[in-house]
């Protein structure tokens, strides 16, 4: 199925775009992104998925504008035609155990 | 008296009579109200009666930073300026950072309190005991950048920091702003108050250094606050690095980015030309304020567009808003040129966007014309026709001074039905979000008490995706009358009071203790703002608690709103703008939200209840006297707004 992503930061200097369509296997998740995004993208997505500066689970995720926390929501699948965007952390604060609302 | 933190002064100046004196710094004042905007409403309460003409002699304009301001505390620097303000006729308070901030207390103050109106141009100087009140004929007509070299110069020393006004604020513009450096008490027309005053500057001079109570309990607090910035997933890795811009992308990834007076939200965004990356390409430098290890503020400079060359200390997220967002431009040196002007010439950036918008909404649909506008072409987008308004507002000419009161008041003097289009609470122009995706948001806009106003309440919770105190959906009605409520009392008390950065309140990690569950308990908030309640009480020597320090930011909220109603400002005012609850947002991912009518009043009736109101939104009598506030307790029986 049809995902569209929209990237920031480091992401989308590895990329090099600032929106992507992709085909996912129906059923994917959250969780599913990072290896989605080596498997089509390599190396140069890898080191800041799993690296130091922008860290998968450092990541702001909205799918279609709404909030999903890491590592609580990594289950949540997407439909057809979702837009899933990845921000950087750049405010917000972040802490304390977290309860899905 | 005092053991550390204040220096124990206060300056009176009555600039009918020219004279000044210095009075003991109430500790009273100081236990119950902390400083800084806690200072300022108090002390407005008390000294500006009913109905008084906020650009008479008989406004005050009380200056006063916070206990912590010129320490080492970092991000501690702020300025609170407060006053009737002219555009609202409610509270005006309004906060800026830099270095004047620290200044002034190092230069002996901890508060001035400005009354009367000199008959001719002066400007107060203040260095420690020596204080004088200087004539400012030459200085009248001048912008704020040549004003401050002005003084410097005629003072003979570079280290003054000054505030001062425009010509905007000697023309009673009611969007004057008060600038230090290039940083501005910019919101609620403070700098038209400063102007009828006649009063064109302060200059401060540091001649000494502020005590610490207790320096070795100071001294852990302060490391451990430290490494919380260290820490903070985002105080450095963002702020620092992109300043507030990185919020121009978010709210259009939010579908909340307002644009063209809110009548394209979610759909005009062109983040490849305005976004926060495309932006970072032009910085050059960062410009801290004092003693703050973060400096968000960027200067950029512009290389390509309409105005190549052109240098600003911003534009902050709000300048992108309302001089790009609002106004549909795309120009990136328009945006720079816009925010440089409103700065050199001392204006709210702010309300000057978001009225130009109103504006140009006018224009497109044809209630104005170019017979109105002096001949300028008033679309959107049409970045020189606004940067030609800006001018003109600056210097009240022609159009400008239509618009130069703001929008509220130029739909008065338009007519047509205009008013509309006027995107306002309190007719206080909006800020930077499209609030009918962002309810607790919308909520603050509606409740604060200077009118819409995104700094006394923020809500970075449905804004940032921030979990602190808890996550929530943005869309969600349920249980954001008490997150509203949260979100102003803290920031109201540890920003506004304290004084601390606001960007440490929208970056909560850096400041709240993360560590602490989710929740909105006052257990929960007593742990989480414990370390900023123990540096508090470590350099001030006043053992306050977490609840009393909370407490406090309930007693400021609840006394400034006491002012506005004793000013007839009540339920009635405290609602969005109309498009918000009759139209649904046009398009993106927040596409028709929108905040109904009801909506509101469910959310109204459960804020007032939250914060001890009668649902006309009145406190009632416990609630006033359980905070100390006998005195408006006796005020409102007497006036009739509690009746016995």
């Amino acid at each position: 199925m049809k995902i569209n992503l929209r990237l920031y930061g480091f992401l989308r200097t590895a990329i090099g775009f600032r929106q992507i369509e992709m085909d996912v296997d129906e059923n994917s998740t959250i969780g599913d992104l990072p290896e989605i995004l080596i498997r089509k993208y390599g190396n140069r997505v890898r080191k800041h998925l799993f690296g130091a500066e922008e860290p998968f689970e450092d990541l702001r995720v909205l799918i279609n504008g709404l909030d999903y926390a890491i590592p609580d929501e990594l289950d949540k699948t997407f439909n057809e035609n979702d837009v899933i965007t990845l921000l950087p952390p750049l405010s917000g604060g972040i802490g304390g155990i977290n309860d899905t609302y | 008296m005092y053991k550390g933190a204040y220096t124990g002064k206060t300056l009176w100046v009555d600039l009918t009579h020219l004279k000044f004196w210095v009075e003991k710094t109430d500790p009273e004042l100081a236990r119950l109200y902390l400083g800084g905007a806690g200072f300022g409403i108090k002390l407005l309460y008390d000294l500006v009666p009913q109905g008084t003409d906020p650009l008479g002699p008989d406004n005050v304009l009380i200056c006063a930073p916070g206990p912590l301001s010129g320490t080492n505390a970092p991000c501690s620097s702020r300025l609170t300026i407060t006053g009737r303000s002219p555009l609202t006729g409610a509270v005006g308070m309004s906060t800026s950072g830099g270095e004047f901030p620290a200044a002034m207390k190092q230069a002996g103050y901890d508060i001035f309190i400005i009354k009367g109106k000199s008959e001719k141009p002066v400007y107060l100087q203040v260095a420690g005991d020596k204080v004088v009140i200087r004539p400012a004929e030459k200085l009248w007509g001048m912008n704020t950048v040549d004003t401050q070299l002005f003084i410097k110069e005629d003072l003979g020393d570079l280290n003054y920091r000054i505030a001062c006004i425009g010509q905007p604020g000697e023309k009673l513009s009611l969007m004057a702003a008060i600038m230090n450096e290039r940083r501005a008490s910019a919101r609620k027309g403070l700098g038209a108050v400063m102007g009828s005053k006649n009063l064109k500057a302060v200059a401060v001079l540091a001649t000494g250094e502020l005590d610490i109570a207790d320096p070795d309990r100071y001294k852990k607090a302060h490391r451990d606050l430290l490494a919380r910035f260290k820490n903070s997933r985002t105080l450095y890795k963002g702020l620092a690095k992109y300043g507030t811009s990185d919020a121009v992308d978010v709210t259009y990834a939010l579908g909340i980015f307002p644009a063209k007076n809110f009548s394209d939200t979610g759909n005009f965004g062109p983040m490849e030309k305005i976004g926060y990356e495309r932006m970072a390409e032009d910085i050059i430098r960062r410009n801290p304020c004092y003693k703050c290890p973060v400096g968000c503020s960027q200067v950029r400079i512009a290389r390509e567009g309409d105005y190549p060359g052109v240098l600003t200390e911003g534009p902050e997220f709000e300048a992108s808003f309302s001089l790009a967002g609002a106004t549909g431009v795309d120009d990136l040196s328009a945006l720079y040129l816009a925010d440089r002007l409103c700065d050199d010439y001392g204006l709210d950036n702010m309300s000057v966007g978001v009225t130009i918008a109103f504006a140009m909404e006018l224009y497109e649909k044809g209630i104005i014309s170019k017979e109105d506008t002096d001949g300028l072409d008033l679309r959107f987008g049409n970045h020189k026709a606004m940067i030609e308004m800006i001018h003109k507002i600056a210097m009240r000419t022609g159009f400008g001074d239509v618009l130069a009161d703001g929008s509220v008041k130029a739909a008065e003097r338009i007519g047509k039905n205009s008013e509309y289009y006027a995107m306002h609470v309190k007719k206080l122009e909006l800020p930077g979000y499209d609030v009918r995706g962002a309810k607790a948001h919308g909520l603050n806009y509606m409740t604060s008490y200077t009118g819409a106003d995104h700094n006394r309440g923020y809500s970075a919770q449905e804004i940032f995706g921030g979990s602190i105190p808890k996550r929530v959906n943005r869309f969600d009605l349920d249980g954001k009358a008490e997150l509203c409520m949260w979100n102003q009392v803290v920031e109201t008390v540890l920003c506004d009071c304290s004084t601390f950065c606001s960007f440490l309140f929208s970056n909560a990690d850096s400041f709240l203790d993360p560590s602490v569950e989710q929740g909105i308990s006052h257990e929960l908030t007593e742990r989480r703002i414990a370390t900023v309640t123990e540096m508090l009480a470590s350099a001030t020597g006043i053992e306050f608690s977490p609840a009393e320090i909370f407490r406090i930011g309930e007693r400021v909220n609840v006394l400034a709103r006491s002012f506005n109603i004793r000013e007839g400002i009540t339920r009635k005012d405290d609602y969005l703008p109309k498009r918000m609850a009759e139209e649904g947002i046009p398009g993106g991912p927040s596409a028709g939200a929108k905040t109904s009518k009801e909506d509101q009043d469910f959310l109204l009736d459960e804020y007032y209840d939250v914060f001890g109101y009668n649902p006309d939104g009145i406190p009632k009598l416990q609630r006033l006297k359980d905070l100390n506030l006998e005195d408006v307790a006796k005020d409102f029986v007497s006036l009739g707004f509690i009746k016995i």
